[in-house]
C-alpha cells in the first residue's frame, strides 16, 4: 500500500515529462528533398516551450472563429469549461444507458441476446464520423418533415450549442461501453458467489443487479483510461463537425502553431483526470481491499 | 477446420478482396475515370439541361457523382487499393514493431519498466488523430507546396502512422508476455538453463504468433477508424492538393491524387448538407470494410483461441502449448485487444 502511494507522484512526473517531450514533436519531421528528422529544431522548440512557460501570460492563442489572438489564460479556461461540460454530461448519459442496456440484454432469452450482440457488432463498426453525420442529417430530415428544428445543430461564431453534441458524444461510445460491460459481466458470471446466490434461490435479475454489477463497476473503473481517450477523440471530431469553438478544436490548432499552449492544454486535461483517478483508486483500495492492478 | 466452412469468414474476406482487385481493374476498364464527367445532363425528349454536377444518385447510379461529374462509385472503388492496402501495411508494421518492443519490454528490469510505463502513459491522454496530425502537418504543407511527391508522402505516412502506436502496443504486448513468462513451465525451462534467445524462440514467439492474426485484424479496423478521423483533419494518404478559389478570403478547395476514401470524404466535407451522398458514400465504404474486418476477427478468435481451449482440455496429453490457453491468457489478450481497438483512436 505504501509503496503504491509512493509510485503515484513518480508516475505523475513521468507522464508530465512525456507530455512535455511530445508537445515539441511538431518540429521533428521536415521535408527538404528528402525526409529530415530535425533533432536540433526539436530541441530548440523544447527550449522555447520552457521559456514560454516562465511567463505563461504572454502566450497567445488564435481562435479560429474570429481569427483574433487572445492571451491563453481566460480564453483556454473558458473553452475548457464548455467542452468538459459536454464531455462530462455525455459520459454520464453514456455510462448509465450502457449499464442499463447491458443489464437488460443479460435478462433477454439466449437467442435474443445473441441477436443483440450482432447488432452491437454492427454498431461498433460504424466510424464515429458517420454516426455524427447521420444524426445531423436525421435532424435536418425531421426539420423538413415537421418544420420544427429540434436542436440547434451548427454553432455560428460565439454561439454555444448543447443538446445535439451531447447526444452525439453519448451515442458514439455506447457500443464500446456495452461490450465492455458484457465482457466483464461474463467474467464475473463464472465466479462461485454467483452460483451460490442462484442456489439460494435469488433470481437472475436480482443477482445480476445487486451482486454482479457491484463488482463490474470496480473493474469498469480500472478500465476508464481507454474510455476517456475514446471520448476525447470523439469530442474533437464533434467540435469540428459542429463547428464548435471548443477546447479540443483549439488544441488542434495550437498543436502546430503554439507548442507551449499545447503543453499547457494537455496538462489541463491530464492533471484533473489524474487527481480524480488516483483519489478513486485510493478510495476503492481502502473500502474494498481490492488492489486490482490492471496495468502493472 | 471449421474456419474454412464458415460463411461468416468467407463472405467478408471475399468482399474485401473484391474491392482491392476491383480497384486494380478500374484503370483498365475505365481508363479516363480520373477525367471530369459530362458537364451537364440534358433531357432526352426536350433537350433541355436538367442536371449539373454533382449529380444525384438517380442521375448517375449507383452513388451519384462528385463536383467534377465523376462517377462516385468508380472513384471509390479505384481508391480502395490505397486505403485498404495502406491499412494492411500499417497493421503489419505495427505487429512487427509490437513484437520487438514487446520482447524488449518483457525483459526490461523492473524499475525501467515502471519508468517506461509512466512516460508512455502520455499517449493515453492525447487522441491519436492529434498525434499524427502534429507529426504530419509540416509534411502536408510540403506536399501542398509541391516539393513532396505524392507516393513518397504516402510511404512516409504509412511509416509514421504505424510507428506512433508501437510504444503503447509494445507495452501491452510486452505486459502479456511478461505475465506469460511467469508460468510454471517457463520457469522450469529457465532452471534447465534456457537463455533469453531460447525463451523467445520456444515460448514467446509461439505465444505471440497464435494471437497475432487476431491482433492483426484488430489493428486493421483501428487503422481504418483512424484514417476517417484524419480525413476530417485534412490529413489523408497521398496528400491533398490545395487550391484557393476564394477571391477576397481564403476558401480552400482540396483535390486528391490517390482518390483514397478518406480523401474523398475530406474533399466533400463542406457539402454535407446539400449533397449528403458525397460524404456518406465514402463513409459507407469504410463502415463496410470495418464490419468485414471485425467479422473476420470474431471468427478467427473463436477458431484460434476459444476452440483450441476446448481441444486442449479434451486431450489427455496436456503439453505446454495447451496450458498456454489457460483462461488467464485469453483474458490478457482481450484486454490488449479492447484497448487497441478503441483507445488509440
Amino acid at each position: 500500500m505504501k509503496k503504491h502511494l509512493l509510485r503515484l507522484p513518480v508516475q505523475f512526473i513521468l507522464t508530465c515529462l512525456g507530455l512535455f517531450l511530445f508537445s515539441g514533436a511538431g518540429s521533428l519531421l521536415m521535408y527538404d528533398h528528402e525526409l529530415v528528422i530535425h533533432i536540433a529544431k526539436y530541441l530548440h522548440t523544447l527550449e522555447l516551450i520552457l521559456k514560454d512557460l516562465l511567463d505563461p501570460g504572454n502566450i497567445l492563442i488564435r481562435v479560429e472563429a474570429d481569427g483574433k489572438d487572445y492571451p491563453i489564460f481566460p480564453m483556454l479556461l473558458k473553452l475548457f469549461g464548455y467542452s468538459f461540460l459536454l464531455l462530462a454530461s455525455a459520459f454520464l448519459i453514456a455510462v448509465v444507458s450502457a449499464a442499463l442496456l447491458s443489464y437488460l440484454s443479460m435478462l433477454l432469452p439466449r437467442r435474443a441476446h445473441r441477436f443483440f450482440l450482432r447488432i452491437l457488432d454492427l454498431l461498433d463498426s460504424l466510424p464515429d464520423v458517420l454516426v455524427v453525420v447521420i444524426l445531423q442529417l436525421f435532424i435536418i430530415w425531421l426539420f423538413k418533415k415537421t418544420g420544427i428544428l429540434f436542436f440547434d445543430m451548427y454553432a455560428l461564431g460565439e454561439e454555444r450549442i448543447y443538446v445535439l453534441p451531447i447526444i452525439c458524444l453519448a451515442v458514439m461510445p455506447i457500443a464500446f461501453l456495452i461490450k465492455n460491460f458484457l465482457f466483464q459481466l461474463s467474467e464475473e458470471g463464472d465466479k462461485p458467489y454467483v452460483e451460490f446466490s442462484f442456489s439460494k434461490g435469488f433470481s437472475k435479475a436480482y443477482t445480476l443487479w445487486v451482486h454482479l454489477f457491484r463488482n463490474v463497476w470496480i473493474s469498469f473503473y480500472y478500465h476508464m483510461k481507454p474510455i476517456f481517450l475514446l471520448m476525447l477523440s470523439n469530442l474533437l471530431i464533434i467540435e469540428i463537425l459542429f463547428n464548435i469553438n471548443g477546447f479540443m478544436a483549439a488544441m488542434l490548432s495550437v498543436a502546430v502553431s503554439e507548442p507551449s499552449a499545447f503543453f499547457i492544454g494537455m496538462l489541463m486535461i491530464y492533471v484533473p483526470f489524474f487527481i480524480l483517478f488516483s483519489l478513486g483508486q485510493l478510495f476503492i483500495t481502502k473500502y474494498t481491499g481490492i488492489h486490482e492492478e490492471v496495468e502493472s | 477446420m471449421s474456419l474454412l466452412r464458415s460463411y461468416r469468414f468467407w463472405i467478408p474476406l471475399v468482399i474485401l478482396l473484391a474491392m482491392i482487385i476491383g480497384s486494380y481493374l478500374v484503370p483498365i476498364l475505365y481508363p479516363d475515370f480520373q477525367e471530369s464527367g459530362p458537364p451537364y445532363m440534358t433531357d432526352e425528349e426536350t433537350g433541355r439541361v436538367i442536371a449539373a454536377p454533382p449529380y444525384s444518385t438517380s442521375e448517375m447510379p449507383p452513388l451519384g457523382s462528385d463536383k467534377l461529374g465523376r462517377n462516385m462509385f468508380i472513384i471509390l472503388v479505384a481508391g480502395a487499393k490505397y486505403t485498404l492496402l495502406s491499412a494492411i501495411a500499417i497493421a503489419l508494421l505495427r505487429m512487427a514493431g509490437g513484437f520487438i518492443t514487446g520482447v524488449l519490454y518483457a525483459f526490461l528490469p523492473r524499475w525501467l519498466r515502471a519508468g517506461a510505463k509512466g512516460l508512455l502513459d502520455t499517449f493515453n491522454f492525447i487522441p491519436l488523430a492529434i498525434v499524427v496530425y502534429i507529426l504530419l502537418f509540416p509534411l502536408q504543407l510540403a506536399f501542398a507546396g509541391g516539393s513532396l511527391p505524392s507516393f513518397r508522402f504516402l510511404i512516409i505516412e504509412i511509416i509514421v502512422i504505424s510507428l506512433i502506436v508501437i510504444p503503447s502496443l509494445g507495452m501491452y504486448v510486452g505486459q502479456g508476455m511478461h505475465d506469460f513468462l511467469k508460468q510454471d513451465f517457463v520457469s522450469a525451462s529457465r532452471t534447465m538453463g534456457a537463455g533469453r534467445i531460447q525463451l523467445i524462440r520456444r515460448h514467446l514467439w509461439p505465444y505471440f504468433s497464435r494471437q497475432s492474426i487476431v491482433l492483426f485484424s484488430e489493428q486493421l479496423a483501428q487503422t481504418l477508424f483512424l484514417l476517417v478521423q484524419l480525413g476530417i483533419l485534412h490529413i489523408t494518404l497521398g496528400g491533398l492538393i490545395t487550391e484557393n478559389f476564394g477571391v477576397l478570403e481564403y476558401i480552400p478547395q482540396y483535390f486528391s491524387v490517390t482518390n483514397e476514401w478518406a480523401a474523398t470524404m475530406s474533399i466533400n466535407i463542406q457539402q454535407i448538407f446539400n449533397k449528403p451522398m458525397l460524404l456518406l458514400a465514402p463513409l459507407l465504404f469504410f463502415a463496410v470494410s470495418i464490419y468485414c474486418v471485425n467479422q473476420i476477427s470474431t471468427v478467427l478468435r473463436q477458431v484460434l483461441i476459444d476452440e483450441q481451449t476446448i481441444r486442449g482440455r479434451r486431450s489427455k496429453k496436456l503439453d505446454q502449448t495447451n496450458t498456454v490457453f489457460s483462461k488467464q491468457n485469453v483474458e490478457d489478450f482481450h484486454f490488449v485487444q479492447g484497448r487497441n481497438q478503441h483507445e488509440s483512436i
